[in-house]
């Protein structure tokens, strides 16, 4: 029955679609709250998930709660047993992916209830691609299979384009479009690259596999050369989902032509995809491209963050501004991956977490004043802290976690990043030399006084000075009710939820990076470090203790003349 | 399968009961002022019904009377073409070509025998009736379709243009006539006193270029059946075709002809062999490379949205070429077999495209069809059960998982792919180039896609257009198509390893030895007879 469980968090959200489409139209509100409720119950069983996880494997690299089935499966004719063609539906939950399903799990609900009085017409057809939309990315971060994860992550797409299409504001169309069709040329390539995988697994283990367990020993088979080109065509799919400069061109018109909750959930989870997908998938499977390629992918890592900080500081449209920032917070987060030292990588795992987080609370934020508004240009509005002080609050508290005032989540995962990507080019965490050197974090840093510089401005224009509104504001346009001034009981409540999140997770984030670390350890950062190259080059460095003896020491405190300021296996 | 001895009547059951129930339609017809017109319609599905289980009944036989060689293949593609012209039928329900109701069940079951006999064909000869017994019949259903002018325009270019191809092929068949003395193409019969009889696919001389006859005719007979595949250079007839035939007959025309163009291509190409080399592995690349482009470079122009799905419909043909171009490989294992690759996609296609273009048959409003792409404008709110049955099939047609149409993709790309590596070069890289050429192409083809999808949805309905209810055989039919290609592409193990049967069937009749003259009858003295 445990292995079931999965199973059933992913597809509880699909429970409620049939009882919403067969509601009365004249009842179709009543939509909301069944979303709303099967949303809250596969919240709870994602509950029940991370604690069987913590009593299973926290601590460990390992995997808990597997569950392998067939799902195609055919033979050839040579009579071998077993079958030469096999896709499992593989599905389980590690250190990696517990906190991405569990982020998942709560903003899924929250944008949902966000959405109670955003949406006035076509309701049934909303919630419903809401909770597909649950589905799809709840089986992203469970699949252990290639193609299941191929299958889930296309999925994705379809809900959200009908979500920005329908929903959406004026130019939704184009950005719907946008979205789709550069999203999927990059998953095209990305399963070409797939297929070449399991032709070359065939050659090795003689079945056309997908399952990432056994396609992880397929590295050495894979000559360099190979490697590049495979990783490339991830690359292509998980860079433009990231997304990475200068393949982000489709993400600022997405946020803005998105609804609220198609916002929050495309930056709070969609966008993990690709990170996720990076770290999962492209850097495991193939090491030494990703060595090759990671002084490249950094460079576009930083470049991200700098150029999109400029854009984003001269928008006049601030949800186009959030969604510049977003890319350039992914451009840290990408930056920590590729540092492939432990602090690092623990640095962007757990900054996909805040981000996601905090973004989506900026966005849910912007939802509601646009909802009273109906405006989104800093020229219109003004000084709304007067009229509006608890949502000011609420603004200002999920900036500075955007920006990474200490004490709120985004301060630790930028930290560590950044500390991953100075001590990159070291042996300070018992690993070898990493791929990057300290000049990339000195760029970096610099990202963090642009970030600083632009949320304070947007805060400065919008939240104080004097009281600016639009002529014609409080006028129910597009069939949106009339709300108060200041935000209400539901929205406080989802605000205040995601801010105590954010606070905990700022002051006592052990819980995630002691339960994250050992999977990165052994799932990425020995994966990497044992390549064939790597061991080559490992006879003749200096200063580098053997690589058995930095590998097995779990408690390896670094030996450099600085103390950390915490540690993190402690 | 080892061979038995049959008899034509047991050969050819299946299409023998079809037809039969294709002249009860025509008998109906004449009694139709007793109102049996419309127990056509009836009579068709149960034909298609009966003929799927003749073929069950009879179960995997191998075995050749003269010209006809039924083997697995020859029981994929009977049953395939049935149970899809099961939904043919049942989406053709609500035609609008008044008065000629009997005769278009009744062509439609005659296209579908023909191309049940294709598949069991083993001589040119009754290979080109085959073909012609799929496509006389469709070019009466085009034009008889609906009763305007467009539809008899529609199916006069098409006429024309078919009988034209229909020369240039079987003038390339008397060229291998020619050049191998025989028209039995793989398994021989003995003429009087000829020693061993060999099919055209040994006599053929192992390097093709020296043999210009034979050259001449297996490009002559590719090009005339590229006609039926609507393969450039010969696609120019199909949006005309498509946007003048009424909607489910232009589903039909995607299917049944299409089946057997690409089951003559495949049987024409086992003549010379897999793997192609030299000019011949260059034609099919280029055939299937421009296609592909051609097809959604043009669908992506159209406005018109039969015109577009015919367009849809080249391009996948250029897909579907790919898997031609490497053929069964050698091991004939799962996703290494391109021959099975396209009979699965031609299933898989079949079901979606046919699903698409019911949906737009049945909108017909006072006898006039959705045209353009806006006339379907406000579809999701209105009738949202046909919105998700269309949008469906157009999400499988572009490949999104998990449909058929994305696991069809998978297993022609990958077959491509993993074959590729067992040719030399240049010719793997070639193979991996159009891979990703059509990987590229998919990508693309979202943009004339996702309009027909967004449309439906996005756009606020149009205050003279009403979309009518679906009558319950049509809806019937739209749920089948939509519940087939959410399940098979969830499951297709069973589809996919019948495929792969059949292509390994075709791979056995190719590699068939030269046959013993066949054993004496009855007063023939036995040293007359020599032994191979």
């Amino acid at each position: 029955m445990e292995s079931w469980l999965l199973t059933i968090m992913i597809f509880l959200p699909l429970a409620g679609i049939p009882q919403i489409v067969a509601l009365d139209d004249r009842h179709a509100g009543k939509a909301r709250h069944i979303a709303l409720a099967v949303s809250l119950l596969s919240l709870a069983v994602t509950c029940y998930v991370i604690v069987l996880f913590a009593c299973r494997a926290w601590g460990t690299g390992e995997q808990a709660l597997e569950q392998r089935l067939a799902l195609m499966a055919l033979s050839d004719n040579s009579g071998a047993a077993g079958p030469a063609f096999q896709a499992l539906y593989h599905v389980s939950v590690d250190g990696i992916s517990v906190w991405l399903i569990a982020l998942t799990a709560l903003i899924s609900p929250l944008s949902i209830w966000g959405s109670y009085s955003y949406i006035q017409e076509r309701q049934k057809g909303y919630y419903s691609l809401m909770l597909l939309l649950q589905t799809a990315i709840m089986g992203v971060f469970c699949a252990r299979d290639l193609l299941l994860f191929y299958v889930f992550f296309d999925l994705t797409l379809i809900p959200l384009f009908l979500l920005i299409g329908i929903w959406g504001g004026p130019d939704r169309r184009y950005a719907a479009f946008k979205f789709f069709i550069y999203t999927m040329t990059g998953s095209v390539l990305f399963l070409g690259g797939i297929l070449y995988l399991a032709w070359r697994s065939y050659q090795v283990n003689h079945v056309f596999g997908f399952d990432l367990d056994m396609l992880y020993g397929l590295a050495p088979s894979l000559s360099a050369e190979e490697q590049k080109w495979l990783f490339l065509a991830m690359f292509a799919a998980f860079a433009i989902k990231v997304p990475l400069f200068p393949f982000h061109t489709w993400l600022p018109l997405a946020h803005t032509e998105a609804p609220t909750a198609g916002s929050v959930i495309l930056a709070g989870l969609l966008l993990k995809l690709g990170t996720y997908g990076f770290l999962r998938f492209a850097v495991p499977l193939f090491p030494e491209a990703t060595w090759f390629f990671a002084p490249l992918l950094a460079g576009l890592a930083i470049v991200g963050i700098i150029y999109t900080a400029l854009v984003a500081w001269v928008q006049d449209d601030f949800k186009k501004l959030i969604a510049y920032s977003s890319v350039s917070h992914l451009g840290f987060c990408m930056l920590g991956l590729f540092s492939l030292k432990v602090a690092g990588l623990n640095g962007s795992l757990l900054y996909m977490v805040n981000h996601g987080l905090s973004t989506g609370a900026l966005f849910l934020v912007i939802g509601m004043i646009y909802e009273r508004y109906h405006t989104r240009s800093m020229k219109d509005i003004g000084g709304l802290a007067q009229r509006m002080p608890r949502l000011a609050f609420f603004m200002v508290f999920f900036a500075l976690a955007s920006v990474a005032l200490p004490g709120l989540n985004g301060f630790v995962s930028e930290f560590l990043v950044l500390l991953g990507t100075f001590v990159s080019n070291s042996t300070y965490d018992g690993y070898p030399l990493g791929p990057l050197d300290y000049r990339y974090a000195v760029v970096a840093a610099l990202g963090i006084i642009l970030g600083a510089v632009y949320m304070f401005w947007w805060l400065r224009r919008v939240l104080f000075g004097p009281l600016v509104e639009p002529r014609n504001n409080h006028d129910p346009e597009h069939g949106h009710s009339f709300l108060p001034p200041d935000i209400n009981a539901r929205e406080t409540s989802i605000l205040a939820v995601i801010a105590a999140a954010c606070l905990f997770l700022g002051v006592y984030p052990k819980p995630l990076l002691t339960s994250m670390e050992p999977a990165l350890r052994s799932s990425v950062l020995n994966v990497v470090y044992t390549r064939p190259s790597a061991v080559a080059r490992q006879e003749d460095q200096r200063h580098t203790r053997s690589l058995s003896e930095g590998l097995n020491t779990q408690h390896a405190g670094p030996r450099t003349a600085f103390t950390p300021l915490f540690s993190i296996e402690g | 399968m080892p061979d038995i001895e049959i008899g034509y009547v047991q050969a050819l059951a299946p299409e023998i009961v079809v037809a039969a129930f294709g002249v009860l339609c025509l008998v109906a017809g004449i009694f139709r002022q007793r109102g049996w017109a419309d127990l056509a319609k009836p009579l068709a599905f149960a034909g298609l019904l009966a003929g799927m289980a003749v073929t069950l009944w009879q179960g995997r036989i191998t075995g050749h009377v003269e010209e006809i060689y039924i083997d697995s293949f020859s029981w994929y593609i009977r049953l395939a073409l049935c149970a899809v012209g099961t939904i043919v039928v049942l989406s053709a329900w609500t035609l609008p070509a008044t008065g000629r109701i009997p005769e278009m069940f009744s062509l439609m079951l005659f296209s579908i025998v023909g191309g049940m006999l294709t598949a069991s064909a083993d001589d040119l000869v009754l290979l080109f009736f085959a073909l012609e017994l799929v496509s006389v019949p469709t070019y009466a259903m085009v034009a008889a379709g609906t009763n305007t002018a467009i539809s008899q325009e529609a199916g006069l270019k098409y006429f024309f243009l078919g009988a034209l191809s229909s020369a240039i092929m079987v003038y390339g068949f008397s060229f291998i006539y020619g050049a191998a003395g025989n028209t039995r193409m793989f398994f021989g019969f003995a003429a009087e006193g000829a020693a061993v009889s060999r099919g055209i696919s040994q006599a053929l001389p192992p390097s093709l270029p020296d043999n210009p006859a034979a050259w001449i005719g297996i490009l002559l007979a590719l090009l005339g059946l590229a006609y039926k595949v609507s393969a450039v250079p010969m696609h120019f007839y199909i949006a005309d075709v498509y946007q003048g035939a009424a909607a489910p007959i232009s589903g039909m025309l995607s299917y049944v002809p299409k089946f057997a163009g690409l089951i003559a291509m495949a049987k024409v190409l086992a003549l010379i062999g897999w793997p192609l080399h030299g000019s011949f592995f260059w034609l099919v690349w280029l055939m299937a490379a421009v296609t592909m482009t051609v097809g959604n470079a043009l669908a992506l122009m159209q406005d018109n949205v039969k015109r577009m799905l015919a367009y849809s419909s080249v391009a996948h043909s250029g897909y579907m070429l790919m898997g031609l171009l490497v053929g069964p490989g050698t091991q004939g294992g799962a996703l290494q077999d391109g021959l099975a690759g396209l009979l699965f996609y031609i299933v898989a296609y079949g079901i979606m495209n046919i699903g698409a273009f019911a949906v737009i048959g049945y909108l017909a409003d006072k006898g006039r069809e959705p045209q353009l792409l806006q006339d379907l404008a406000g579809l999701g709110r209105l009738r949202p059960g046909a919105a998700v049955a269309l949008s469906i099939c157009v999400f499988s047609l572009l490949g999104m998982p998990p449909t058929i149409g994305f696991f069809g993709k998978v297993l022609l790309f990958g077959s491509t792919f993993s074959q590729s590596q067992a040719l030399v070069y240049p010719y793997n890289m070639a193979a991996v180039a159009l891979v990703i050429l059509a990987l590229l192409n998919t990508a693309v083809s979202a943009g004339y896609y996702l309009r027909i999808v967004g449309t439906a949805y996005m756009r606020a309905p149009e205050e003279h257009i009403t979309f009518p209810r679906p009558s319950t055989p049509v809806a019937i039919g739209l749920a089948a198509c939509a519940i087939l290609v959410l399940v098979i592409g969830l499951r297709p193990s069973r589809l996919a390893g019948a495929a792969g049967q059949a292509s390994r069937s075709v791979v056995a009749a190719t590699s068939h030895q030269p046959l013993a003259a066949p054993p004496a009858v009855a007063a023939q003295p036995a040293d007359e007879w020599d032994a191979p």
